[in-house]
């Protein structure tokens, strides 16, 4: 709790140069710290072990800390810029909590939450970046997607079975994501709305752990019960909200609509590329993984080729 | 115990009936169709096509002998020469030997060679070129004169009638074109372009689908989109990258429209096998 409050006031002390985003900040970092204590609270009433919770609790805490100091660093003049990834980092932080709380490590071992949380950021921003790179002015919303839904495939394993069924769900949060976010925009500054998704979705996450535990036990990290997929939508989600709002006067109601429908389809898409890879005979040297960023390159060559042309 | 878990077979009933066709077949076949076209457009454009052919060719098969021992030039040849007519008539030594090493090394070689890759290696080449040297807009290599269309509806049929290209797709591109052209206006039977999409490129066995419905599908929504996008693009790049996307559809089209046929009623009747009705 000492740790939350003082990840809390962090932002507001070296947010002097700036106050209105500094208040955002905070106030975003309280309300992050409020979920954390209403899941913490919740994981209790499921029986978690309280050690583990404790220490997933602790976990996210240093993560706020480490994400707010550098969000500092880059706050000054860039705050739209950096304002959308915080909300991210609380994301991660639920997940964490949630897995280690509700004690779900035969589902998910403790490096896959990392290797899940860490890799796809990384993943997003070298694809926005080449994507920006490559063409300036395009949508650059694009390249972040495919980024995000390789990641997905290749951290959660996503089958193309599983996509198809997620798809439709996912298609769905998302534009309800789209819709409730866009809506706000009509009477909240763009600055304030950008926490909104943060709160939709820890909803969701708290809301998910009353109707059903996630599932116990199997190798396969998310089956094909949509329930058991909290944190991927949770990730997802975030995602798409990071995305979506860190410009929000450029993106329209028919835009944002087809944007959380391409982003939904893309899934199944790639799913399908990554199983007909598996049963192509490659060179072992780029068999897995290199062939699927390829593929995932040359696909993005053509989204972006048209969707260029076409915005 | 792990090569054994990692085989990957196929199950299928006896017997195997041959088709009496060798890869060789289906590799010279297709350069053989384009060959009258690739031939007019050369003679047309003068020695800088043909220096740029032969650079393009060159460079393919040269990196094929490099990634491969054992290599079989036809398709190589064939990709250079689709290639080229692909190319606008600005281009040099570098576009020649970056589409090429595109087109072979990244998008057929890295995907285990002829017949395995995802999409197509001419289209991924072009999609590359566009990337390095956007403002490509000067005319193609292509030739689309009256003999040029004549040579390219040859062909096309050529192909069909060996049974080395799917009509479904050729139909069904020039369909989804037709219904694409309605807010442009734009031609689409005697459009050069178009019918080396149809009848050479979209019609690739490897990266069109396995199924009739799949087939329809993939070519309908590539001319559709092709047509659509070229009010924007110009044509060839709206081509590539409506192909390219289409490509990549592939795989979800296969899984959608799945293989429901059984053993032929004379077939399982010959070795004796119960029928299922």
């Amino acid at each position: 709790m000492i740790i939350s409050v003082i990840a809390a006031a962090l932002p507001l002390l070296f947010g002097i140069k700036n106050f209105e985003s500094a208040l955002l900040l905070t106030s975003s970092v309280i309300l992050s710290v409020f979920f954390f204590e209403l899941v913490f609270l919740i994981s209790c009433k499921f029986r978690a072990p309280i050690k583990s919770a404790l220490s997933g609790f602790t976990i996210s805490s240093c993560v706020l800390i480490a994400i707010s100091l550098t969000g500092d660093l880059l706050w000054s003049d860039v705050w739209h810029e950096t304002a959308p990834f915080f909300p991210l980092a609380f994301a991660g932080a639920f997940s964490l909590i949630r897995i280690t709380a509700m004690g779900t490590a035969p589902l998910v071992s403790r490096s896959r939450i990392w290797a899940g949380f860490v890799l796809p950021v990384l993943v997003f921003g070298l694809w926005s970046e080449a994507g920006a790179q490559t063409f300036p002015g395009g949508p650059l919303w694009l390249s972040g997607f495919v980024g995000l839904v390789l990641a997905q495939i290749i951290f959660y394993n996503i089958r193309l079975k599983q996509s198809i069924k997620l798809c439709w769900v996912l298609g769905g949060i998302y534009l309800v994501l789209f819709l409730i976010t866009r809506g706000l925009l009509g009477f909240l500054p763009p600055s304030l709305a950008q926490g909104m998704p943060l709160l939709v979705f820890a909803l969701l996450f708290v809301f998910d752990g009353f109707l059903k535990r996630g599932p116990t036990g199997g190798t396969v990290v998310y089956d094909d019960r949509p329930m058991g997929g909290t944190d991927f939508y949770l990730y997802s989600g975030i995602w798409v909200g990071v995305i979506q709002l860190s410009s929000p006067a450029e993106v329209g109601w028919i835009n944002g609509t087809l944007v959380s429908l391409l982003a939904a389809f893309l899934l199944p898409l790639l799913a399908a590329i990554n199983e007909r890879l598996e049963l192509l005979d490659i060179p072992e040297k780029f068999a897995g993984l290199p062939a699927f960023l390829i593929s995932g390159g040359i696909l993005l060559l053509g989204l972006f080729g048209l969707l260029h042309g076409a915005f | 115990m792990s090569s054994l878990t990692n085989l990957k077979l196929t199950a299928a009933n006896a017997p195997h009936l041959h088709s009496g066709r060798s890869s060789a077949e289906w590799l010279w076949g297709p350069l053989l169709a384009l060959f009258p076209i690739l031939l007019l457009s050369l003679m047309s454009r003068g020695s800088d096509a043909f220096l740029i052919f032969l650079l393009t060719a060159a460079s393919a098969v040269g990196f094929e002998v490099l990634f491969k021992p054992r290599f079989k030039i036809a398709n190589s040849l064939f990709l250079s020469a689709l290639l080229t007519l692909l190319m606008p008539q600005t281009a040099d030594w570098r576009m020649a030997l970056l589409g090429s090493f595109t087109a072979i090394v990244i998008a057929r070689e890295l995907f285990g060679g002829v017949g395995q890759n995802i999409f197509h290696p001419a289209l991924a080449g072009m999609a590359v070129l566009f990337y390095f040297f956007p403002q490509t807009t000067a005319p193609l290599f292509l030739v689309s004169s009256p003999l040029g269309i004549i040579f390219l509806y040859a062909g096309g049929l050529f192909l069909i009638f060996k049974k080395w290209a799917r009509w479904e797709i050729a139909l069904f591109f020039l369909t989804g074109a037709l219904a694409g052209s309605f807010p442009s206006g734009g031609n689409v039977f005697n459009s050069g372009l178009l019918l080396l999409g149809a009848f050479f490129i979209a019609s690739d066995t490897t990266t069109s689908p396995v199924t009739k419905e799949g087939r329809i599908f993939f070519a309908f929504f590539g001319g559709f989109l092709t047509m659509l996008w070229s009010v924007t693009l110009n044509s060839v790049e709206s081509l590539v990258y409506a192909l390219l996307i289409m490509n990549a559809t592939v795989p979800l089209l296969d899984s959608a429209f799945r293989l429901r046929r059984r053993p032929s009623t004379t077939t399982a009747q010959r070795v004796g096998l119960p029928i299922n009705k």
